[in-house]
């Protein structure tokens, strides 16, 4: 058979050589097709040759790429970071915003609800076990959840905002290789968010006892920072006194905790009953005993031993709630406008009443729910523009919602209604 | 294979674009054996092509010559 291209291919010998504009135009397509394929495995083979002393070259630049973020991972941080450690304003917002979202405001109040009460507002709590758990791990687990759900937000907006990219073009480095930096950088950055978070949670007001939340999350964020500062001269009085403190670092940390929650609370019932606020201030040296006032500064904090002997004595130590009264093994909640109380396992909603017309519930302090007690409470109540605040006692609410109680509680002409969920 | 042979088809051929050729010229001596001979396969079989299309070509130009020829025999 003579070869296809021969004329006498062409004069229809063989049957295959196109003959007509279509065919030829087909043949043509064919023949591009075959030599893409033919390009692609060339291309294939050249870079498999090639691969080893590209894989050196790789791994070299990679090296080098690694040595040189790792000088840059300071650069790096201080880009995602503000110089204060906190974070830029689009993140911030971002944050911010998430929080705003009212299915997040709540999950973190819940969050916040049980970690102040876990916390303890009450001093006499931190350190005692509930439900079986230290204080100070349920706290880590709520601490955990949030940064949890942080990072994820920090994730997001790594991933969707460019910035990786803007690094990755900045310092020629990956992305790939950046993202594995940058999650070494987490930590620092989590540290961050903590005293972030702790902020929101002031701003917002979103509970009571956000506050106290509040003094813990900023100190987990500080602490070792500070405690390295203080060690830095191992012969000065306050590293001396670090070291001796009984218990260790991590006892020091939780009377540290203890101390300042102490002052918080009270400035806030100082607050509350309208006096001054108290110009003693807590600092480390205060709680380790060592503080001296300097002329014209206010007087040395107490230890923490003295604050809450001076809580107890004054029946601080349940700031929230100016009364006295506690019961124990009832649970409250307020939430989206609902009023519950739980005792034992059933769970009550509160229906008010101004006299004989429905009312709805506006606010309850102190909000402490999953305690494990109530206190008497002070709730406001709305009937159209009408505004009551009562003061409820837990133990009327207790007698109440006792197997043979009437279910309800009544205020001059406020009537709670407790119905089981 | 002989590569010369390969290397003036290539260069020759019009089925390929400059970029093409200046690809293919380029990648021959990293090629082996069987690329080679699948290049040599193609570029043949390219040729028929393009040779049926000048051929084709020039029989119409000659149809069309026959024609020309015919209207100007015709008596007016």
């Amino acid at each position: 058979m003579p070869p296809r291209t021969s004329p006498d291919a062409f004069r229809g010998n063989t049957g295959e050589t196109p003959r007509n504009p279509e065919q030829r135009e087909k043949a043509k397509k064919e023949v591009k097709q075959q030599l893409r394929t033919l390009m692609t495995a060339v291309n294939a083979r050249d870079r498999e040759q090639a691969r080893p002393e590209r894989d050196e070259k790789r791994l070299k630049e990679m090296n080098e790429q690694i040595n040189k973020l790792e000088s840059q991972t300071l650069a790096t941080l201080a880009l995602l970071l503000n110089p204060d450690g906190t974070l830029p304003d689009e993140l911030q917002k971002e944050f911010t915003a998430e929080f705003s979202d009212p299915a997040s405001r709540e999950f973190v109040n819940n969050l916040l609800n049980g970690e102040a009460t876990r916390l303890g507002t009450d001093a006499e709590n931190l350190g005692r076990e509930i439900d079986g758990r230290p204080v100070t791990s349920n706290a880590g687990h709520v601490m955990g959840r949030i940064e949890s759900r942080v990072s994820d937000i920090v994730d997001g907006f790594i991933q969707n905002s460019g910035l990786l990219g803007q690094l990755s073009d900045r310092f020629g480095i990956p992305e790939q290789a950046l993202a594995k930096q940058l999650q070494q950088v987490r930590p620092f950055v989590m540290n961050a968010l903590r005293g972030i978070f702790a902020n929101i949670a002031d701003n917002f007001k979103m509970v009571p006892g956000a506050q106290e939340f509040a003094i813990r999350a900023r100190l987990e964020s500080t602490w070792q920072p500070l405690l390295k500062l203080k060690m830095q001269n191992p012969n000065t009085p306050v590293a001396r006194a670090i070291r001796a403190f009984p218990g260790g670092p991590d006892a020091l940390k939780e009377a540290y905790v203890n101390a300042l929650i102490g002052q918080a609370t009270e400035r806030s019932l100082a607050a509350q009953a309208g006096q001054p606020t108290p110009t003693t201030q807590v600092t480390l040296e205060s709680v380790l005993g060592l503080a001296s006032p300097a002329p014209g500064s206010p007087a040395p904090a107490p230890s923490a031993t003295e604050q809450t002997a001076k809580k107890e004595a004054a029946g601080a130590n349940r700031p929230l709630g100016a009364n006295a009264e506690t019961i124990q093994e009832m649970a409250m909640t307020f939430s989206n406008g609902e009023f519950r109380v739980q005792k034992g396992s059933d769970t009550f909603k509160a229906l008010p009443k101004h006299g004989t017309e429905a009312a709805v519930v506006t606010e309850v302090t102190p909000v402490r729910p999953a305690t494990g007690q109530v206190e008497n409470l002070t709730i406001k109540t709305r009937k159209g523009t009408e505004d009551l605040t009562k003061t409820v006692r837990a133990a009327d609410i207790k007698t109440a919602l006792e197997p043979s109680g009437n279910k309800r509680v009544v205020v001059d002409n406020v009537t709670y209604e407790f119905t089981r969920v | 294979m002989d590569t010369d042979s390969l290397r003036r088809k290539v260069a020759e051929s019009r089925l390929l674009t400059e970029r093409e050729r200046g690809y293919w010229l380029q990648k021959l001596p990293t090629m082996n054996q069987e690329q080679l001979m699948k290049l040599d396969r193609i570029l043949t079989e390219a040729l028929g092509i393009v040779w049926s299309e000048q051929m084709d070509g020039y029989l119409k130009m000659i149809d069309r010559a026959a024609s020309l020829c015919q209207q100007q025999l015709v008596p007016a």
